[in-house]
């Protein structure tokens, strides 16, 4: 079994192992040295193979969980391409205008959405489908507009 | 600590709990079929610190039974002390005016109140799903829409104040008072006469991109759910592969592993009674995980537990629709 001090022991071995590395490489025999590390890799890999559990293999160390994508950026487009129809009624509601100027531009919205931020929805009739239109706002400006398809069962 | 150094240390526990219950033919039955092993009433996992360093995470319903485990990561743990963590469908009649989730959409939508018909709680329809058929379902947990699989499929699904069924049970993940389970999941027929707004979760306002595993990688990153209780929230991945996971049930204490949780914050909460059978999704729109229990532990925080989406839908055999 591992233990935390051997985990210690290990990233010590990994550091002496870079600091040496480096130095090598940037010798005069960088390509016999690349041509040697090569053969070391392969008896290596040839050991774990056999399944030799003996043989440490220097682990880099996992980054930290980097930056995480802040919740305020605008998602993925939908995955679902939306018929012309649809793409011509979304194209009519321009980012940046109010709701009422949304309204008089598509017709009445059909459900507000509470939430932080809030949005408001339409539905669109296809031939191919019925569809939801959704736009998000923000500072009472429609920040961002999206849809999504409506399924059913036969 | 290192990663592997934490899942080592589980290991370690694990090996210990076994030797622990020596070698009886109880033992050794349980744990035949347990893997890993872990103690009764602790739960172990993966975590983060601030400092990018991982952590063994503990929560236990006592410190008395977390402490010998932080001793063993030597300080490296993260540990809270929770209390019973239990499934989350509220009584219909707590309700008052309902809010917009909880009040009948045409057509459905992720978030949406589901019930099962002549039963007196309620919970979440997190998504859309379909079989190789077309068809499509709508997926929430087995506590919900199955009674824990006491139900049949054919059980009829509806919504409170709603004037039609929207739904039938169709399948559940049965869920073993003995054994580990993965999931708390289960998926109800769409009825034909009612319309389902497919591939959107009003979590994050906009599409779903698909599912994908929870990795360690995902430690501290920001998720969000909608539920019929709390609508939309935001929270963080604070542990993953926790094993162990004493959830109570009306049919008694059953054990989880390899669930994900995540935490709203001190001011806000993740999750509240209700919430059962949310879709968890990423900023990105990629769906991760299946809500299904919480609890707050002695700081007062509220720490919401998950299953994870891909084994969800692979034990039910059906894909995001």
């Amino acid at each position: 079994m591992e233990s935390v001090e051997s985990m210690s022991d290990i990233r010590r071995a990994v550091a002496a192992k870079k600091h040496y590395d480096d130095g090598f490489r940037e010798g005069v025999w960088e390509g016999l040295a690349l041509g040697l590390s090569m053969v070391f890799v392969a008896i290596l890999a040839m050991g774990l193979l056999a399944g030799c559990r003996s043989v440490e293999v220097p682990v880099v160390p996992a980054p930290p969980a980097g930056p995480v994508a802040p919740i305020e950026q605008p998602p993925a487009p939908p995955p679902v391409e939306a018929p012309a129809s649809v793409a011509e009624f979304v194209g009519k509601i321009a980012l940046g205008r109010t709701l009422a100027e949304a309204e008089t531009a598509v017709g009445a919205r059909a459900s507000s959405v509470p939430g932080t931020p809030p949005s408001a929805r339409w539905f669109v009739n296809d031939p191919a489908g019925k569809w939801m239109v959704n736009v998000v706002l923000e500072a009472g400006r429609i920040a961002r507009k999206g849809w999504a398809q409506i399924g059913s069962n036969p | 600590m290192r990663l592997d150094s934490v899942r080592s240390l589980k290991a370690q526990v694990s090996a210990e709990v076994r030797a622990s219950h020596g070698d009886g033919v109880d033992a050794r039955a349980f744990f035949a079929s347990t893997e890993p092993p872990m103690p009764f009433g602790v739960a172990l996992g993966v975590g983060l610190r601030d400092d990018g360093e991982h952590v063994l995470v503990v929560r236990a319903e006592s410190a008395q039974m977390a402490e010998p485990y932080a001793a063993l990561a030597k300080g490296e743990a993260d540990v809270r002390i929770l209390r019973v963590v239990g499934p989350r469908p509220p009584p219909v009649t707590a309700q008052t005016t309902p809010t917009y989730y909880q009040a009948q959409r045409r057509p459905l939508e992720p978030g949406c109140q589901v019930q099962m018909v002549g039963k007196n709680f309620v919970g979440t329809g997190g998504c859309f799903v379909k079989d190789a058929h077309g068809i499509l379902y709508f997926l929430s947990n087995s506590h919900v829409l199955a009674d824990e699989g006491r139900a049949s499929p054919g059980h009829i699904i509806g919504q409170p104040w709603g004037d039609s069924p929207i739904g039938v049970l169709t399948r559940f993940v049965p869920m073993s008072g003995t054994v580990p389970n993965l999931v708390d999941a289960a998926i109800a027929r769409l009825n034909p006469a009612i319309g389902a707004v497919l591939g959107w979760t009003s979590a994050i306002n906009g599409a779903i991109r698909g599912v994908r595993a929870v990795v360690p990688e995902d430690l501290g990153r920001e998720v969000a759910k909608v539920g019929r209780t709390t609508g939309a929230q935001r929270g963080r991945i604070t542990a993953v592969e926790v094993d162990g996971l004493p959830v109570a049930y009306d049919s008694g204490v059953i054990r989880f592993n390899d669930q994900v949780e995540v935490s709203g914050g001190i001011a806000t909460d993740f999750s509240a009674g209700g919430d059962s059978g949310s879709l968890i999704v990423t900023a990105d729109g990629d769906a991760i995980a299946l809500l299904f229990a919480g609890g707050r532990d002695s700081t007062g925080q509220d720490q919401t537990y998950a299953n994870r989406l891909s084994v969800v839908l692979e034990q039910l055999g059906v894909t995001l629709a």
